[in-house]
């Protein structure tokens, strides 16, 4: 864990309300893992009060960027910044996706879900090339589908939904699964309704989730950021996750 | 000579900062980024008997300039704790003290009686806690029972016994006075308001709790009138808190009569605060050829 001062390289609109960020990482790259998460500073105004946690999208050298929805004052200001100005950083938080020696790798994203399974798949592709990769990505709406042509490369297979019948299936992508082959593992990352019905449907494979809650502090002091396990105890998304086993979770 | 040094008793704190309770877990967790020794003390999340799991989720949401939050005094129980930090704070770079809580007064004697043996400097009493329902709300309300409360303790220990109090009853400074004939080394103040946060959609709370607790800067001019307020009633040392996140926050509560100051939420943003804090001291005492830190703490003026 590290604190920086980064630079702003570049913050492009891909979508209404998608947005990628780039800025200098001093270095954080180095120790980054899929998964594990930024806290990010947007403001030297003390409202708003807290970090942001981010997952990482993609890292190059020198370079991590953040794929982000504006949904309120903090990612608000964050579309506003410009190349060269400053943001505050504390990372490399959590944990990251554990990866086996399963042969086929199924990623499951909804929303901003995508950021973290992007990170995922490019480093699987590199540090395990022969593993056979299925994206099954769910939006609301076509043009939530940012990036594509990279995605067609970096996966072998990728299934569609939106929610509004723009692109790909009509409906959520949990209803447009695939039959999983043996020898797998399921990684998903999106919203909690997502997450919940995948947790209800009868898949015998290992699966894990990267859930996202409400944090202020982002390295366990705090104690905001529990979520319930299935023996009705807290565990805490920041330093026990984000990524859990999905058999540990309860949802209700 | 170091100029940030203050004592109470005669335990010497080498910067006023304390990093507040619940904000800073157990002393460990920030390690990486900060120097430890920045804070004059550090004070460990509040400890109970048994484990306590803690509130329904959201516990935490964010409002203007601060939070509420209802984490509901998750911690590991005094056994686990004894267990995963004796050994860590017989060599810790700073002095520890432990926020003690409990539902009832054996609560709190049997906690201090099981980790009196530890290498800490005192305890905090948490007398105020809002998020346990059964729990420091009724105890903290009448000034006798806060009085028999800290004498017993004071029977028991010669370590330093600090009554963190709520800002959230009309009789603070009756709270404050009744700690001090009881013994009672210094005077926490303030723990979190009580504040609410409704979702206008569904008219549901937005954490998990009805209400939480309030903290950050937004709680700051409050919290200043209270120490400033409780300052005039006690001779025991204050230690301010409550929003605190810059330099000149910190003097503020100083010169308004705290002697020491804690510093809480801002930690989450900003886990640094503490040497900023003293380098503004610092050179605030240099500007203005201030030798030591005494010649600060409650040197108000009123108004003009
Ligand atoms: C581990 C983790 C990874 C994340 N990765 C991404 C990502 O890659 N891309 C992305 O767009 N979003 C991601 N999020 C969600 C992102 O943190 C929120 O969208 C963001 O904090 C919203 O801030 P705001 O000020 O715009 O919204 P506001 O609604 O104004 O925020 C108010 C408060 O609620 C918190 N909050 C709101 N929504 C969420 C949420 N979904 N999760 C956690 N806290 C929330 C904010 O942090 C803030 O404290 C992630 C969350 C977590 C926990
Ligand atoms: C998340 C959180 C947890 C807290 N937990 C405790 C606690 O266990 N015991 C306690 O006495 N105070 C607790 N507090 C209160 C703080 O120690 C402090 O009194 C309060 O937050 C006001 O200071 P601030 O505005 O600087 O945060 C907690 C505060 C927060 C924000
Ligand atoms: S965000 Fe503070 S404990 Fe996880």
């Amino acid at each position: 864990m590290r604190r920086i001062k980064s630079q702003i390289l570049s913050n492009k609109r891909l979508s209404k309300e998608l947005h990628l960020i780039t800025f200098t990482s001093e270095k954080i790259e180095e120790d980054l893992l899929p998964g594990n998460f930024l806290h990010i500073l947007v403001s030297s105004s003390l409202d708003p009060f807290l970090r942001r946690p981010f997952s990482i999208f993609d890292i190059s050298e020198g370079t991590i960027s953040v794929l982000y929805r504006v949904i309120g004052k903090g990612t608000g200001i964050m579309k506003d910044l410009c190349k060269g100005d400053e943001i505050d950083i504390i990372g490399p938080l959590g944990n990251s996706y554990p990866i086996d020696n399963s042969n086929n790798i199924y990623c499951i994203a909804g929303g901003t879900g995508i950021a973290s399974i992007h990170f995922l798949i490019e480093y699987i592709k590199q540090n395990h090339p022969t593993k056979q990769i299925t994206l099954c990505w769910g939006t609301k709406t076509i043009h939530e589908f940012i990036l594509m042509n990279e995605f067609r490369l970096i996966s072998d297979k990728i299934i569609f939904s939106t929610e509004d019948g723009s692109y790909g299936n009509e409906g959520l992508i949990t209803d447009f699964l695939p039959i999983f082959k043996d020898n797998s593992v399921i990684y998903a990352c999106g919203p909690d309704g997502m997450l919940h019905i995948l947790k209800k449907k009868p898949i015998d494979l290992p699966m894990f989730f990267s859930v996202e809650k409400r944090m202020a502090c982002g390295v366990g002091v705090c104690l905001g950021c529990a979520v319930k396990m299935n023996n009705d105890t807290y565990k805490y998304t920041c330093i026990d996750g984000p990524v859990f086993n999905a058999n540990e979770l309860k949802y209700e | 000579m170091n100029k940030l040094a203050i004592k109470i008793g005669n335990l010497t704190f080498n910067s006023p900062v304390i990093a507040a309770s619940g904000t800073f877990g157990f002393g460990l967790e920030y390690k990486e980024i900060l120097n430890l020794n920045d804070f004059g003390a550090i004070i460990t999340k509040g400890i109970t008997t048994k484990r306590r799991e803690g509130n329904p989720l959201p516990r935490i949401i964010e409002t203007p300039c601060g939070l509420i939050n209802s984490i509901g005094l998750a911690n590991p129980g005094v056994e686990e704790f004894i267990k995963q930090y004796g050994d860590i704070y017989k060599i810790f770079p700073t002095n520890v003290i432990v926020n003690v809580a409990g539902d009832n007064a054996n609560d709190f004697i049997n906690i201090i009686k099981r980790i009196e043996h530890l290498n800490v400097i005192g305890y905090e009493l948490n007398l105020s806690c809002p998020n346990v329902s059964d729990g420091g709300m009724i105890l903290s309300e009448d000034p006798n029972d806060v009085y028999i409360l800290i004498k017993t303790i004071r029977n028991i220990t010669n370590k330093l016994i600090i009554s963190k109090l709520t800002p959230n009853l009309c009789n603070t400074t009756e709270l404050a006075r009744a700690s001090e004939e009881a013994g009672c080394d210094a005077i926490s103040l303030v723990n979190t308001y009580l504040g609410m946060s409704i979702d206008i959609e569904t008219g549901y709370s937005r954490i998990g709790k009805d209400y939480g607790g309030y903290s950050g800067p937004a709680i700051k001019p409050m919290a200043l009138k209270l120490v400033y307020d409780v300052s005039n009633t006690v001779d025991i040392p204050i230690i301010g808190i409550g929003g605190i996140s810059s330099g000149s926050d910190a003097i503020e509560f100083l010169i308004a009569g705290a002697s020491l100051i804690q510093v809480g939420s801002i930690i989450f943003r900003n886990p640094q605060i503490a040497f900023e804090i003293n380098t503004f001291i610092e050179n605030y005492m240099d500007r203005k050829s201030i030798n030591n830190l005494n010649d600060i703490i409650g040197t108000f003026k009123g108004s003009i």
